[in-house]
C-alpha cells in the first residue's frame, strides 16, 4: 500500500512540476507559432470599432513574421459583429470591446476560449479650443453643453453610462451614437462640446481634440477579449494571429503605443 | 382698326421680312409653301414671337418695336386659334371657353354663362360639360374658335383652321366659320393651305414665299394672274 | 358546356418579358416574406407599445412629411427652371441636382455638417450670429431628409414639365392669362401625374433615410431618432425588436402608397 501512495504523490508532483505555467511567468514569445508551422491562408478578423487604428498596424507586423498569411478586417460595433457571426459570416477571428459580448459568442458555441489582449479607459474629448470650457465630468452637466455619448447597445455606451453613474453625474446627451468613431468625428468637427470616448480614441486623433483625463480610481475599464472562431477553415493561421496579438512583444508594444493598457 | 406689320423675323431657315397692313372687317388669307413664314407672321402678331427689326402696331399702338417695347400676348387683345386647337384637356369645354374672361378678372359664374351663350351661338352648347378628348375634330375646332372669341379680341388669327379635319367636316365647318367671320368686326387673318378656304372665306390673299410677300391680291386676281410658279401650281391644283 | 378560357395572343404576354419580370418580382417580394416569417409575433404588441417605438414612428412621419413639403415648395420651381433652361449653365445645374442621389447617405450627412454644422460654412454664421444650430435637432432631421429626397422630386418633375407642350401655355397667354394663372391653371394640372409620382418617391426616400440623418442630426429618442435609426439601434441589442419595427415602417409606407395610387394617379384634374 505504501508504494501506491508514494507513486500517487509522485505522479501528482510530477504533474504539478511539468504542467504549463501561468502566462505571466513565461516569456511571451515562446507562446507563438513558428512561421513554418502556419499554412498559407487569408484570415478575416472581425474587430470592435475602437481597434480600427491599432489592429491594421498589428496585422502589418504579423504579416512580416508570417508572410504567407494575409489578414483582412471587418470593423464594427461589437454586438453587430457577434450578430454577423451568429448569422454565419465567414470570419476566422473575433475581437470585441466587451467581455459579455464575447461570452455570448462563446456560449453560443461559436468561438474558442477567449484571451484578454488589452484594456481601455474612458476620457472626455472636446473640440480644439474647448469652447464650452470643460474641465471635469461635472462640467458636462452644465446647462447648454452639447454632450455626446455612445448608445448603450454598444460597449462604449455602457462604459459611459457606468462612468457617469460611478461619478454621480447626470448628463442629458444630445445624441447617442451607434459607434464611437462617429461620436469622435462630431467632437472633432466642433458640433459637440464634449464626447465620452475611449482614451485610445483621444490618442488616435492627436491634436484634433483636447481632452480631460479621468483618474483611474474614478474611471471605468473596458477589456478586450480575442478568440478564434470555431469551424474556421483557417484555424491554424487564425490561432497564430490570436496568440500573436496576446503574446508577441510587437503587438503588445503597438497596443501600448496606441493608448491601450495591459490586459493584466 | 388695323394691324400694321413692318418687320423682319430671323428664323432658322429663312428670314420673314414683310410690310403689310390688315384692316378691320376684312378677312385676309395668308398662303404659301411649308416653312415660308406664315405661322411666324401670326405668332409675331400674337406676341409669341418677338421681331428682330421693325415694328408691329395694333390699332395705332406699337406692341413690338424690335428693341424695348414688347407687349405680352395677354395685353394685345389678340385671339389665336391654333392648328391643333390646343384645347386644355383637363378642363371641360365650358371651362375652356370661360378661361379667357376668367383670366381677365371676370367672375366665374358670369364668365361661364357668357361662355355658354357663345357655345350656343355656334351650335355646340350640348358639349359644354364634355372633355376635349370626348369630342370630334369639327367640334373641337368650333370650341377653339369660341374660346378665342370669348375674350372679345380686336384681332382674330386662325392658323390652318381646317387642316386637321376630314373632307366632310371641312365643308360644314367652313360654312359656319364664314358666318362667324362675317359677324366679326375686327381684323381677321387666316393661314391656310387650301385655295378653297381662301376663296370662300377671304377677300384678300397674301402669298408668302421664303419669307417675302410674292403676291397680295383678291382670290380672283390670284386665279386670273398668278405671280409665281407656286401660286400658279396652287391655283391649278384646285381647278 | 360553356366554359370559356381567356385567350391571349402571343404578343400580349411574351415569355421573354414574363419570365424576367417574374424573377424581378420574386427578388423584391422574397425578402419581405422572409422578414414577416422572422418577426416575433408573440411580443409584437409589447414592442409597439413601448413609448420609444411610438416616438420613433411619430417622428418619422412628421419629419418625412415636412421634408416632402419643403421639397415641393422649393423643388417644383427648380424643376421648372431646369426644364425651361432658364438659368445659364442649365446642364451643369441639372447634374449638380443629382449629387445627393449619388452620394452615400453618410457622406451626404458629412457634407451637411460641413455646410451647416456649428463650424460649417453657413452654419457658423447661423450659430455665431443667430444662435441657431441645426445638428441634434428635429429641424436637422428634416434638413437631412429633404437633402437626400428632393432630387427625386426634381428629376421626376423636370421630365414632366418638359413634356408639357408649350402650345397650351401659349394659348393661355393669348387668352389673357398671367404667368401665375398659366402656371396654376394650365401647367401644373398638366404635370399632375409627375407631381404625384415625384412626391411619393420623395416621401418614401425621406421616410427611409438613415445615414444622413444619424450623421447630421444625431440619434436621440423623441428628438432625432426616427424609425430607421430606432431599427438600427435595436439591431445592436435585440434583433426581434428591430424586425418588428421594420415591419411597422413597411406597413405604414405600403398603406399610404396603396391609398394614393388609386386616387391621385389618374391624369387630369379639374381646377
Amino acid at each position: 500500500m505504501n508504494r501506491v501512495r508514494i507513486a500517487c504523490v509522485a505522479a501528482v508532483l510530477a504533474v504539478a512540476v511539468t504542467a504549463p505555467p501561468a502566462a505571466r511567468a513565461q516569456p511571451p514569445d515562446t507562446q507563438l507559432f513558428s512561421p513554418a508551422a502556419v499554412p498559407t491562408a487569408t484570415i478575416t478578423v472581425s474587430a470592435a470599432a475602437s481597434l480600427t487604428d491599432v489592429f491594421p498596424a498589428i496585422a502589418d507586423a504579423f504579416h512580416k513574421k508570417y508572410p504567407q498569411v494575409t489578414v483582412k478586417f471587418n470593423f464594427g460595433g461589437s454586438s453587430t459583429l457577434v450578430t454577423q457571426l451568429k448569422a454565419g459570416a465567414p470570419v476566422d477571428v473575433l475581437a470585441t470591446a466587451s467581455e459579455p459580448t464575447m461570452w455570448s459568442a462563446y456560449n453560443a458555441g461559436l468561438t474558442s476560449i477567449p484571451l484578454l489582449i488589452a484594456k481601455n479607459t474612458m476620457a472626455i474629448a472636446m473640440p480644439t479650443g474647448n469652447p464650452a470650457r470643460i474641465t471635469s465630468l461635472r462640467d458636462l452637466a452644465k446647462p447648454g453643453v452639447l454632450v455626446g455619448v455612445c448608445d448603450t447597445s454598444v460597449p462604449c455606451g455602457t462604459a459611459a453610462r457606468d462612468l457617469l453613474k460611478l461619478n454621480n453625474v447626470t448628463v442629458t446627451p444630445v445624441t447617442r451614437e451607434l459607434d464611437v468613431r462617429s461620436l469622435l468625428g462630431k467632437v472633432v468637427s466642433g458640433d459637440l462640446d464634449a464626447g465620452i470616448v475611449y482614451a485610445t480614441d483621444v490618442k488616435s486623433v492627436g491634436n484634433k481634440v483636447t481632452s480631460v483625463v479621468i483618474p483611474t480610481n474614478l474611471n471605468v475599464t473596458t477589456t478586450y477579449p480575442i478568440a478564434m472562431v470555431l469551424n474556421s477553415p483557417n484555424s491554424t493561421a487564425a490561432w497564430a494571429f490570436v496568440r500573436y496579438v496576446r503574446f508577441s512583444l510587437s503587438a503588445q508594444g503597438l497596443l501600448r503605443a496606441y493608448g491601450f493598457a495591459k490586459p493584466w | 382698326m388695323s394691324v400694321r406689320v413692318n418687320a423682319s423675323v430671323m428664323r432658322e431657315s429663312f428670314t420673314l421680312d414683310v410690310h403689310l397692313e390688315f384692316v378691320a372687317g376684312q378677312v385676309t388669307a395668308v398662303m404659301g409653301p411649308n416653312g415660308a413664314g406664315k405661322s411666324t407672321l401670326l405668332r409675331a402678331i400674337a406676341g409669341l414671337q418677338p421681331v428682330d427689326t421693325g415694328e408691329i402696331s395694333i390699332n395705332g399702338t406699337v406692341v413690338d418695336d424690335g428693341h424695348r417695347v414688347l407687349a405680352s400676348p395677354a395685353d394685345r387683345q389678340v385671339g389665336l386659334v391654333f392648328q391643333d386647337y390646343a384645347l386644355f384637356g383637363h378642363l371641360t369645354v365650358l371651362e375652356n371657353v370661360a378661361f379667357g374672361p376668367r383670366s381677365r378678372g371676370v367672375a366665374k359664374a358670369t364668365a361661364r354663362s357668357a361662355a355658354l351663350d357663345l357655345l350656343d351661338r355656334l351650335g355646340i352648347a350640348d358639349l359644354a360639360a364634355r372633355r376635349p378628348s370626348a369630342i370630334s375634330g369639327g367640334q373641337a375646332q368650333r370650341v377653339a374658335l369660341a374660346r378665342a372669341l370669348a375674350t372679345d379680341p380686336t384681332v382674330l388669327l386662325l392658323d390652318e383652321p381646317m387642316a386637321a379635319l376630314d373632307a366632310e367636316a371641312r365643308v360644314s365647318v367652313r360654312e359656319q366659320l364664314r358666318e362667324v367671320l362675317q359677324g366679326f368686326a375686327g381684323v381677321c387673318v387666316m393661314v391656310s393651305h387650301e385655295p378653297q378656304d381662301a376663296a370662300s372665306l377671304a377677300s384678300r390673299v397674301v402669298v408668302i414665299e421664303d419669307g417675302r410677300v410674292t403676291q397680295d391680291a383678291s382670290p380672283q386676281a390670284l386665279a386670273a394672274s398668278p405671280a409665281t410658279s407656286y401660286v400658279e401650281a396652287l391655283m391649278r391644283a384646285t381647278a | 358546356m360553356n366554359t370559356t378560357r381567356k385567350r391571349h395572343t402571343r404578343t400580349a404576354r411574351p415569355w421573354f418579358l414574363l419570365v424576367p419580370g417574374a424573377v424581378a418580382l420574386a427578388f423584391l417580394v422574397v425578402p419581405l416574406i422572409a422578414l414577416l416569417s422572422q418577426a416575433p409575433w408573440g411580443s409584437f404588441l409589447d414592442i409597439l407599445s413601448n413609448p420609444a417605438a411610438l416616438d420613433a414612428l411619430r417622428l418619422s412621419l412628421e419629419t418625412s412629411l415636412i421634408a416632402t413639403l419643403v421639397a415641393l415648395v422649393f423643388g417644383v420651381p427648380l424643376a421648372w427652371l431646369l426644364a425651361r433652361e432658364v438659368l445659364p449653365g442649365t446642364r451643369f445645374w441639372r447634374a449638380l441636382v443629382l449629387v445627393p442621389l449619388l452620394l452615400p447617405p453618410v457622406v451626404a450627412g458629412v457634407t451637411l455638417l460641413a455646410a451647416f454644422g456649428r463650424r460649417g460654412l453657413v452654419g457658423q454664421w447661423l450659430y455665431d450670429g443667430l444662435g441657431v444650430q441645426l445638428p441634434f435637432t428635429t429641424v436637422g432631421v428634416i434638413v437631412a431628409e429633404a437633402f437626400v429626397a428632393m432630387p427625386f422630386l426634381i428629376i421626376t418633375l423636370e421630365g414632366g414639365f418638359r413634356g408639357v407642350n408649350r402650345q397650351y401655355e401659349e394659348a393661355a397667354s393669348t387668352l389673357g392669362g398671367s404667368a401665375w394663372t398659366i402656371f396654376r391653371r394650365i401647367t401644373l394640372p398638366m404635370v399632375w401625374p409627375a407631381v404625384v409620382a415625384g412626391t411619393v418617391l420623395c416621401w418614401a426616400r425621406a421616410l427611409g433615410e438613415f445615414g444622413a440623418t444619424i450623421t447630421f442630426a444625431g440619434n436621440f429618442p423623441g428628438v432625432t431618432q426616427t424609425m430607421p435609426l430606432a431599427v438600427y439601434t435595436a439591431l445592436e441589442s435585440d434583433r426581434g425588436v428591430a424586425i418588428a419595427l421594420s415591419i411597422v415602417l413597411l406597413a405604414v409606407s405600403i398603406t399610404v402608397l396603396v391609398a394614393l395610387r388609386g386616387r391621385y394617379l389618374r391624369s387630369g384634374n379639374s381646377s
